[in-house]
């Protein structure tokens, strides 16, 4: 909305554009296996970058996992025992999950700090035991499985993509590329209106913002709305990449993975949280073969990006900037 | 009907009363100002008026509309607000971002346009006006410049530019002057004055220092342990004799 705002958006077409280029072309240089990584990779980015939101007001959650958990629910209900075609279920399964956040939010708005870091856990874990216990719709602590796959037309329609070849995910893989970059540019669209800076205020001031005008409690009820939309948006694509899910995969563990990623990444900017995402992921894959370590390693990441690096990762990139200005002023003159 | 009027105000924490049956009335276009001796209850009922705080009895009104036991964000609304003691913005952005951000009554705040429209063409209504103002308190110099780097004069100027922003009729400084030096609590007089006269912006502030409030109010409330002791022009006020005993003790050897 400001000038700071506008000039850095020009900035950023150039690097978007590659990276985006980058993932159109991955399945060309890309095995099959590795696909199915980087598809869950596309849902984990939506995930992490909707977190940011969420920390913008000062409110870090410990139900946002819960609330992707809903939206695959809610998807998987819908595409199972309705049968709802995708393009339905996934916007569906997101209006549903905002519901469950105001209803989650209205509580959680009247506390701050330390206690609504605690409520938002037990209400999380509270969800997470409704499925748990219900067989119906949410399949126990078995979950549900079979989700059927998003169709495009029948085979012999011209506009038919075929989602049900299970060795070759490629056209799954670029319906989830859509979603995330529809989602993804909503995102920073948001972050850059009246709307991030309002929620920004109210980390920086929430007093202040009071005596502006700025009704704080719904603001924050609306942020951890808006946070669960696009949570939902990334569960339902895990849960039509995975086909089955159960309450376990929405559990603490994931959380803080969650947590790692946009710390280690920073949130001050919307860049932090997509580095720390990349970044984390490539450390998690190349540490496979010591997977019974990776809680440690990872505990050792957190810690020493946290002593050494407060700002996440994302301070690099104006150092970045500036280093390439200096080589590239460097040159001018000579 | 009186444009703003505060009646038998009380709040109590526990049993301590900090306010007492306060009585105020202020006039349209009035500088008014609420003075008194450390601990006095001028701070508490400040944050009672401003819906900081909720009365424990009495009521406070604005242009014959209760605002009493109302939200602060909605009183702001109604158009009475208020100015922090602290240097109280947004440290992280530049002096017009904050000013812009303090126009928030006056923007679009609809999810849809904000996410969809065009968002440039959406603010430059409230840039201009935000420009306007940081104008007509001079800090055009400042005008891009975080605010977190401005210096303290500064930082409450553009507090009371931010309130200003919100297009206030009743506009409540809280010690507007405090910690300043004299070179800065004279342009902070000099802002007040200009607000009320050329904008004709109702003025009620609470301050310590005395010589800016004599100098700068058309009447003056003083309260003492939560109650309200005297009233009147600045001159009444100087040889009021309650007032004296209050802020010097009484005591024979002074008189």
């Amino acid at each position: 909305m400001l000038k700071s705002n506008s000039s850095s958006s020009s900035r950023i077409w150039l690097p978007a554009a590659i990276v985006l280029a980058l993932f159109i072309f991955a399945p060309s240089y890309i095995s099959a296996y590795r696909m199915e990584l980087l598809t869950i990779f596309l849902a984990n980015v939506v995930l992490a970058q909707s977190y940011r939101l969420m920390t913008t007001t000062g409110d870090w959650t410990l139900c946002h996992y819960i609330l992707m958990g809903m939206g695959a629910y809610l998807t998987a209900i819908l595409a199972k025992f309705y049968g709802v075609p995708f393009y339905l279920s996934i916007p569906l399964a997101a209006v549903g999950t905002v519901g469950v956040s105001f209803l989650m939010a209205l509580p959680l708005s009247r506390t701050i700090g330390f206690a609504f870091f605690i409520g938002s856990f037990a209400l999380g874990e509270f969800v997470r035991h409704v499925w748990e216990k219900m067989h119906f719709p949410f399949g126990g602590s078995r979950g549900l499985s079979s989700i059927p796959r998003p169709e495009i037309g029948q085979p012999g329609d011209w506009y038919f993509v075929d989602f049900n070849n299970y060795l070759d995910i490629t056209n799954f893989y670029y319906l989830t590329l859509v979603f995330t970059v529809l989602a993804l540019v909503l995102l920073y669209r948001l972050d850059t209106s009246r709307f991030g800076n309002v929620w920004k205020s109210i980390y920086a001031d929430s007093e202040l913002c009071e005596s502006i005008g700025i009704n704080v409690t719904r603001y924050r009820i609306l942020i951890f709305c808006v946070a669960g939309f696009f949570a939902s948006v990334a569960g339902s694509m895990l849960a039509y990449t995975w086909g089955a899910i159960d309450p376990d995969n929405f559990g603490m563990i994931e959380m803080v993975y969650l947590i790692i990623w946009v710390v280690v990444g920073g949130v001050k900017t919307y860049w932090g949280p997509l580095i720390g995402v990349f970044s984390m992921s490539l450390i998690f894959e190349l540490t496979r073969p010591f997977d019974e370590y990776r809680p440690l390693i990872f505990g050792v990441i957190l810690i020493t990006s946290l002593v050494f690096m407060p700002g996440g990762l994302e301070v690099l990139i104006p150092r970045t900037t500036q280093f390439f200005k200096d080589l590239f002023g460097a040159k001018e003159v000579s | 009907m009186s444009f703003f009027s505060v009646k038998k105000l009380s709040k109590h924490f526990g049993g301590l009363v900090a306010n007492n049956e306060i009585d105020l009335e202020v006039e349209k276009g009035e500088i008014r100002g609420v003075i008194g001796p450390n601990g006095a209850g001028k701070t508490t009922f400040f944050n009672v008026v401003s819906g900081f705080y909720q009365p424990t009895s009495g009521t406070v009104e604005f242009k014959g509309q209760m605002i009493s036991g109302k939200h602060s964000s909605e009183i702001s609304k109604l158009g009475v607000v208020r100015t922090f003691q602290r240097a109280a913005l947004f440290p992280d952005f530049t002096v017009l971002e904050n000013v812009v951000i303090a126009r928030h009554l006056r923007a679009n705040t609809s999810l849809v346009s904000a996410i969809f429209g065009n968002q440039k063409k959406a603010e430059e209504a409230n840039i201009e006006r935000a420009t306007e103002i940081i104008h007509f308190l001079g800090l055009d110099h400042e005008i891009n410049t975080l605010a977190l780097n401005l210096s303290h004069g500064h930082q409450r100027q553009l507090g009371v530019a931010m309130a200003l922003a919100t297009e206030p009729e009743l506009l409540m400084l809280d010690e507007p002057v405090a910690g300043m030096n004299s070179g800065e609590k004279a342009v902070m007089v000099g802002m007040i004055r200009k607000i009320r006269d050329e904008w004709g912006v109702t003025v009620l502030l609470v301050e310590h220092d005395m010589r800016t409030v004599m100098n700068l109010c058309d009447k003056i409330t003083v309260i003492d342990f939560g109650e309200k002791l005297a009233e009147g022009t600045p001159d009444e006020i100087k040889h009021n004799d309650k007032v004296i005993e209050a802020y010097l003790g009484a005591d024979d050897s002074v008189a």
